[in-house]
């Protein structure tokens, strides 16, 4: 069961890397056209559209697959970003003067209590963002929850006497981080990177679904907005299928592959196998 | 020994406080920069889709003055904390109204849905998260937490449009979108009955949403539970089940569950606003929406502004409740 289910993980991650890269690389090379009005709208399914088609005669399940690149290449961008903020401000903070160093973590416990898919709505409301703005802004309030976990883990890897060792020889605080202190950080970092991207897509699709992204950049949030004003017309479940299901599917997984990473990071940190 | 306790959770009670009203500056400090930060001239965004035309000269200055935007950026700002502090939120460019006399009457739906919401999930997710710890290890444990993650894994506008379609759309069940029956000429009990049957699809998108979370902490801290030596006493005493539930398992699992609160308000409180939206009914949501669709930045930010200080109050009187419980042991 364990081995089987540890394949089935490493299996499932695989195909996410593997579709974010494929994703990036696809998006940055060449934006998507948005799909073409191609059909009559408001099809219903049938064999030139699996899924029927929207107001504007758009296939509902390409556009829902047109969306995918976009929204896992934005959910890993913003997780990579806010990683790379915390992991920075949690070195940091333990290894500043202890006074400096308390100061920031009550810092970061200011912006733990503001509520941050609100205040990313509050922001967005002005700036309409289109995926790059996005990406910063989901970054800017994503990378606080981190920063606890990886202060505790590098204070941990201060104290440890390979790292007290490497800097009795003459090593620096830079060298010390970087050869030291943060490579065995790497498994929790992972875990943190998937959850993050979780949330991220989370945030982003709310985001797109109340309207506050740039409409041009197709998210599976804002093809649920679309879909709106023709709910109480029992067709529009073909309108939502495709994006709901790529949506829930997508956070899903990386929920699933967060929380498997998650007890991998657990036990290479020599925790023991046996949480609930 | 008292005294060294006691000045510690002064201590801690201070530090709290004086977090929450960073946390607001924060806040207010975003909302004040946002519209200043942008490139151009504010005016030109906050009009920028007005229907009116471009307004110059002489009106542009009175429109800079009614909307605080003269006068160098420190006095913009002082202000500005003064016209909050006396509740003032701005006026609504569509409404032409002040936004709290938009917000106030239909804050009371919002905090129907939220409050009726926080209570339901909180026993709903605690019995459940019991009954799955209870289950651990033992046959249907996988598919149990397996519905746990699926459910956890959907977003709260998507459960909201899939409870839609099942029982408003398809089965017919219960009414689809709205707070009451409009025109109703329903008084007393029947009114009340009408507008507990409009709550009920909200509020389970809602509940579900926040249940599942909570259901994950409670069987967690059952699963500690369970292997502590007074559970195997109790066990072989014969205590019945409803009693080993409710007077050994519950009692351990509280504090997680009160930990959250802080958590489960401020993800019901951004969920309403989904859920709202979805089923049209009539709060703070549809406000928001409303003036995201009409570009009514004053309503938009004066609501998430007001929202964004609930949650920072809750969460304080949360933490200092959970502070005086930690002191009394």
């Amino acid at each position: 069961m364990e081995t089987r289910s540890r394949g089935l993980a490493v299996a499932g991650a695989g195909v996410i890397i593997a579709a974010m890269i494929a994703g990036m690389v696809w998006g940055l090379a060449a934006p998507l056209p948005d799909v073409p009005m191609a059909a009559a709208p408001l099809l219903p399914p049938g064999p030139d559209h699996w899924l029927g088609t929207n107001q504007l005669g758009q296939d509902n399940l390409l556009r829902a697959l047109a969306a995918t690149p976009g929204t896992l290449a934005l959910g890993l961008a913003a997780s990579v970003i806010a990683l790379v903020l915390s992991t920075v401000y949690g070195v940091l903070s333990v290894t500043a003067p202890p006074v400096l160093g308390r100061v920031m973590m009550r810092a970061i416990d200011v912006l733990l209590a503001l509520p941050s898919l609100l205040v990313a709505m509050l922001v967005a409301s002005y700036v309409r963002p289109g995926p790059g703005v996005l990406v910063l802004l989901l970054a800017g309030l994503g990378w606080p929850p981190d920063v606890r976990v990886v202060a505790a883990l590098a204070r941990r890897e201060v104290a440890r006497d390979s790292t007290r060792f490497a800097r009795v020889f003459g090593g620096g605080p830079v060298y010390l981080m970087v050869h030291h202190v943060v490579p065995r950080m790497v498994p929790v970092l992972i875990a943190l990177a998937v959850q993050g991207t979780r949330q991220t897509i989370i945030h982003a699709s709310a985001l797109a679904f109340v309207g506050l992204t740039d409409p041009s950049f197709p998210t599976w949030g804002g093809m649920l907005a679309e879909a709106l004003p023709r709910l109480h017309e029992p067709t529009a479940i073909w309108q939502v299928a495709a994006p709901a299901l790529a949506l829930c599917g997508t956070i899903l997984a990386l929920g699933l592959a967060g929380t498997r990473l998650e007890s991998w990071a657990h036990r290479s940190l020599g925790g023991s196998d046996d949480r609930g | 020994m008292s005294m060294p306790v006691a000045s510690a959770l002064t201590r801690r009670t201070i530090v709290r406080c004086i977090e929450t009203l960073l946390a607001l500056f924060v806040l207010i400090g975003l909302n004040f920069v946002a519209v200043r930060a942008l490139p151009g001239d504010p005016l030109g965004v906050l009009f920028a889709d007005a229907t009116l035309a471009a307004p110059t000269g002489e009106a542009r200055d009175q429109l800079r003055q009614m909307y605080g935007l003269d006068g160098g950026l420190m006095d913009q700002f002082v202000r500005y904390l003064g016209h909050l502090a006396e509740g003032d939120l701005g006026v609504s460019a569509v409404h032409g109204l002040p936004v709290l006399d938009l917000i106030l009457p239909v804050a009371p739906w919002t905090l129907l849905l939220v409050g009726t919401a926080t209570v339901l999930s909180v026993l709903l997710g605690t019995a459940g998260g019991i009954e799955v710890g209870l289950r651990h290890g033992r046959r249907g444990n996988a598919t149990l937490l397996a519905v746990l993650t699926v459910a956890d894994s959907i977003p709260p506008f998507v459960k909201a449009i899939v409870l839609l379609f099942v029982f408003a759309l398809g089965l017919n069940l219960l009414p689809a979108s709205g707070a009451m029956t409009q025109f109703s000429e329903a008084r007393g009990l029947a009114r009340l009955g009408d507008i507990a049957l409009h709550a009920v699809l909200p509020l389970s998108a809602l509940v579900l949403h926040e249940t599942t979370k909570i259901a994950y902490l409670t069987r967690a801290s059952t699963i500690t539970v369970l292997s502590r030596p007074f559970m195997t006493m109790a066990r072989a005493k014969g205590v019945s089940p409803l009693r080993l539930r409710s007077a050994y398992v519950a009692p351990s699992t509280l504090a997680t569950v009160v930990a959250r609160t802080a958590a489960l308000f401020s993800g019901l409180v951004s969920g309403v606003l989904f859920v709202e939206i979805v089923f049209a009914y009539p709060g703070l949501g549809m406000l928001v929406a409303e003036g995201i669709t009409s570009r009514d930045y004053a309503v938009v930010q004066g609501v998430l502004l007001i929202l964004g200080v609930t949650i920072l109050t809750v969460n304080l009187i949360a933490d200092l409740v959970i502070l005086r419980l930690a002191a009394r042991g």
